[in-house]
């Protein structure tokens, strides 16, 4: 029978808290990412052999440091968002591709209260997951904010009574910082369920060799999802200084 | 693509992935404070007719606002 369910279902209890299989997949995610990380550091050579694991982290870290300093266009600024953009790339990589390993989905089953349910899921195919990773980009975002031009500045850029229109436009960024929230988090969460969906649907009409396109455009969008919402994080980021220096005040301080 | 010019292009790109929640989100916003002003005051449909008519309008500000660094080139 095709079990495809909207919500993720929970497959265990720890006392009184409720475990997910997306949310036993995010530990699955981060345990990985955490001995991926131990396997690199463990054998650090100054010239690395071609295909070692060191290589491919060095190659991968070195493209996405040149690439957040095109945009940042800041050094400083670089270093202090790199470990944070980065994090969100490969959490949102490694737990996309998760779901695309043959016989992840919908293949191993345990019995919940007479009910069979799926043991594994994609963490980003449960909007709790995506609405987290959301939610942390967006305080991330006054975070830095807040580090760049210091608390009553920043304030500014939300609550500016220096004329009715600044007041306004305050209003507007309120506006665009919730619906950061709800674009961040719903464009990956509906993206990677579609993907999921598909997925199963075709493996269980037809299980060999007619999924295998269909498995490497997953790829190809669990990579292209990761990219977006890190890439997405990076430019607010650098967006809530860039606006708001068109208020001159600021821009003296800066300058200063 | 040249580094300030990519910069512009992500910004682009991130509000145009977010347009329709920043034109459904005021509506949405302003709609529920019209219909609970007019259930509070027994209006109907005073409140929730302004609140749609007055949204429209705030929205057309809205992406007037963050559409303009690109309409002056």
């Amino acid at each position: 029978m095709l079990h495809i369910t909207f919500y993720p279902e929970y497959v265990a209890r720890i006392g009184s808290f409720m475990v997910s299989n997306t949310l036993f997949c995010s530990w699955i995610t981060s345990i990985l990412l955490v001995f991926l990380a131990f396997l690199a550091k463990k054998r650090l050579k100054k010239i690395p052999s071609s295909i070692s694991l060191q290589n491919i982290f060095e190659a991968l870290f070195e493209w996405m440091l040149k690439f957040i300093n095109s945009i940042t266009g800041s050094p400083k600024l670089t270093k202090r968002v790199f470990p944070l953009i980065m994090t969100f790339f490969l959490f949102i990589v490694c737990a996309n591709f998760l779901g695309i390993i043959p016989g992840f989905l919908g293949a191993f089953f345990v019995n919940v209260n007479g009910k069979s349910v799926s043991l594994f899921r994609s963490p980003n195919s449960d909007w709790n997951t995506t609405l987290a990773l959301a939610i942390i980009s967006v305080f991330s975002i006054q975070w830095f904010g807040v580090k760049m031009l210091g608390f009553k500045n920043y304030l500014k850029r939300f609550f500016n009574f220096a004329n009715p229109v600044r007041l306004f436009l305050g209003f507007f960024e309120i506006i665009s910082d919730f619906t950061k929230v709800l674009s961040l988090s719903l464009r990956l969460f509906g993206n990677i369920l579609a993907g999921e969906i598909l997925l199963i649907a075709v493996a269980f009409f037809v299980p060999y060799f007619i999924p295998l396109p269909f498995m490497i455009l997953e790829l190809f969008v669990g990579v292209i999802q990761a990219f977006i919402f890190a890439t997405l994080s990076l430019v607010f980021i650098k967006s809530s200084e860039t606006e708001y220096f068109k208020d001159k005040k600021v821009a003296e301080i800066k300058e200063k | 693509m040249p580094d300030k010019e990519r910069f512009k292009f992500f910004y682009a790109l991130s509000i145009s992935f977010q347009l329709g929640f920043l034109i459904a989100v005021p509506l949405v916003i302003f709609l529920l404070v019209g219909i609970s002003l007019d259930r509070k005051l027994d209006t109907f449909p005073v409140f929730s007719v302004g609140s749609v008519i007055f949204s429209l309008i705030f929205v057309i500000f809205e992406i007037r606002y963050y559409f303009s660094p690109f309409l002056k080139k």
